[in-house]
């Protein structure tokens, strides 16, 4: 794919298939500081907004990924293309993954502004959650052929950090506002081959 | 006929397979998880019973004084308006006003507040050999005055919870639990030993924790295995089959939501026996009522699984089965932090997902007993309007009148 096609692809699937996606992101993030408070928070306490809430804006950008191959017209389309979809996926997951760094980001800043007690640490950590469950969505989504089971399972994981708390182990969301950073190396390695499997599953499928 | 049909489409759908498995690790992680000890009857002369919430003027106005005068002094105020923590500060009009209640209730003049420089906030700290050490906060001498009367005081604490934002720990709902916590007597124990006993047959008492706990999944993940089931039909490219079929909407969309709904109840069915043998087998030597939990669940959880359900096939049909989800899972969330700082009688009049986690507070429930009522009431009339929408809306599908909303983002100028 040269420069030209990918900045045409780009812009089509940001004004086609991201941005209902990424608006939702964003109504999360805003929807943030109205639950929780961010002003004058200390270390701990302002991971709980990060890890608890913004981290769903790794199941809004990252699970429809597949979406729109998920339309059968739109996929016998796909299929007679020269492209291979598999570099159309991991397009569509860098770009995804970006802007899943920048809201993060940007929140951290905005709770840095507020007073409250955010180092890079919270970035990394509510990074790591949020594309956590957004690669866990990506990759059912993809095998499933079927994003609400992606979104399913992403939610039910993600209530199960509620429930069962660090029975989850190494792979617990919520391990920053429980004073711990170790799982967040494990939640990105879990991620990375999350993200790598469901990215093999749409080259397996077209062949 | 149409009924097994569906039925037999949604059983072995992978959506519900994963719901299924939900909700059965809901139940053993958690309720089956609390019912390890059988609650035995108090003795006297126990060192300890516990704790309980008594409204108790004297214990509660010095309580409640200290804290606000501690806040005031910190400018920091705990408060959960939607469910979580939030650290209040005060602009310096709320702070005008915070000053007069508190030298009302305290005797305590603004400027002495405003000039008081040898605050110290209480708390638990570690010592230099490791010991837990309380420390006392050092705050100005607190006179409340004879004349103020309890019934003025808890006013005045209203006005300071508005000032807050709400959600406070001097809001009605939070004062009394917050300020006026004092030791359980035997009697209290036995009374709510004999409540539990008598009046909920242990089973009942049984039967709300478990309603409390399923009743979280419930209130959401009906909404992915309804919208599942619809994009089945688009991805099968089964919808404009449908259309041409003589059956008519009515019958086809309640159909399909009435089989959606006896799906869904498998698992809790399933899991409200075993809890009903479980807390039986505790309780050998005493007779629970056998049915507590079915009838618990069916007016309890019934509502949930239906609104979630309705919502996933009213959104679908009418604009995205992501909609759907993103609508469903809002109302779940504010609906579930709503409730996190008082997770016991929980239940309002427009509450979806109803809270009660404990195996006492009776009283607590049967106080909220009408709102629960009107509330479940309310939600599963709400959910058969939204589906005889449904079927409106799917009639005029069929007809070609309507092709539901989309929210796609179109592109001028784009060339294939």
């Amino acid at each position: 794919m040269d420069t030209r096609s990918a900045l045409k692809f780009l812009s089509i699937n940001l004004k086609h298939n991201l941005l209902p996606h990424l608006i939702v992101a964003l109504l999360i993030a805003l929807l943030t500081p109205i639950i929780f408070t961010i002003t004058s928070l200390d270390e701990r306490l302002a991971a709980q907004p990060i890890e608890m809430l913004l981290s769903l804006t790794g199941t809004a950008l990252l699970t429809p990924i597949f979406l729109p191959e998920q339309n059968e017209n739109i996929r016998d389309i796909i299929r007679s293309k020269r492209t291979d979809y598999m570099n159309v996926c991991i397009m569509r997951i860098i770009y995804s993954v970006i802007l899943l760094a920048l809201i993060i980001g940007g929140f951290v800043m905005m709770m840095s502004f507020c007073e409250s007690n955010v180092t890079f640490r919270h970035f990394a950590g509510g990074f790591a959650s949020a594309l956590f469950l957004g690669s866990m969505g990506f990759l059912v989504a993809g095998i499933s052929r079927n994003a609400p089971v992606g979104y399913m399972v992403s939610l039910i994981y993600y209530i199960a950090n509620f429930a069962m708390k660090d029975k989850l182990g190494n792979l617990f969301l919520f391990s920053m506002y429980a004073g711990s950073f170790k799982e967040k190396y494990w939640l990105l390695l879990a991620s990375v081959i999350m993200l790598t499997a469901g990215v093999l599953s749409c080259k397996i499928k077209k062949s | 006929m149409l009924f097994f049909k569906e039925y037999k489409k949604m059983l072995f759908s992978l959506t519900f397979l994963i719901y299924f498995i939900a909700v059965i690790a809901m139940y053993f992680t958690q309720f089956h998880n609390d019912c390890k000890e059988a609650i035995y009857e108090p003795l006297p002369g126990q060192e300890s019973y516990g704790m309980i919430a008594k409204e108790t003027p004297d214990i509660l106005m010095p309580a409640a004084t200290e804290s606000l005068v501690n806040g005031y002094l910190s400018d920091s105020y705990t408060a959960y308006p939607i469910g979580f923590y939030k650290n209040v500060h005060l602009s310096e009009k709320k702070k005008q006003k915070m000053a007069e209640i508190i030298t009302e209730i305290s005797g305590i003049s603004k400027e002495d507040l405003d000039n008081f420089t040898n605050y110290e906030e209480g708390g638990f700290y570690i010592d230099e050999n490791g010991g837990m050490m309380q420390l006392e906060s050092n705050i100005p001498e607190i006179n409340i005055p004879k004349a103020l009367t309890y019934e003025r005081f808890r006013e005045l604490m209203r006005k300071a919870d508005d000032i807050i934002g709400g959600g406070s720990e001097y809001s009605d709902e939070n004062i009394v639990g917050n300020f006026s916590l004092v030791q359980k007597t035997y009697e209290d124990a036995l009374t709510e030993y004999n409540k539990f006993l008598n009046e909920d047959k242990i089973t009942g008492a049984y039967a709300r924790l478990f309603c409390d706990y399923m009743g979280i999944v419930l209130a959401i993940l009906p909404v992915f295995v309804a919208v599942s089931l619809a994009s089945l039909d688009k991805k099968s490219r089964m919808e404009q089959l449908a259309y041409s079929r003589k059956i008519s909407s009515v019958k086809l969309i309640f159909t399909r939501y009435f089989t959606l709904v006896v799906l869904l109840l498998i698992p809790v069915a399933i899991t409200a026996l075993i809890a009903n043998f479980k807390v039986c087998g505790m309780y050998p030597n005493n007779s629970a009522d056998i049915f507590a939990i079915f009838k618990y669940s069916a007016s309890w959880l019934i509502p949930n699984i239906m609104t979630a359900a309705a919502v996933g096939m009213l959104m679908t049909e009418l604009t995205s089965s992501l909609l759907a989800i993103f609508v469903q899972g809002v109302w779940w969330f504010i609906s579930i932090f709503a409730s996190a700082n008082g997770l016991t009688g929980s239940i309002g009049k427009f509450t979806l997902v109803a809270r009660h986690n404990s195996l006492y507070g009776l009283d607590t429930f049967m106080n909220n007993f009408n709102d629960f009522v009107f509330n479940r009431i309310f939600y599963t009339v709400i959910s058969i309007i939204a589906i005889a929408l449904t079927a409106f809306i799917y009639e005029q599908k069929r007809k070609g009148i309507f092709n539901g909303y989309s929210f796609r983002f179109k592109i001028s100028k784009h060339k294939s």
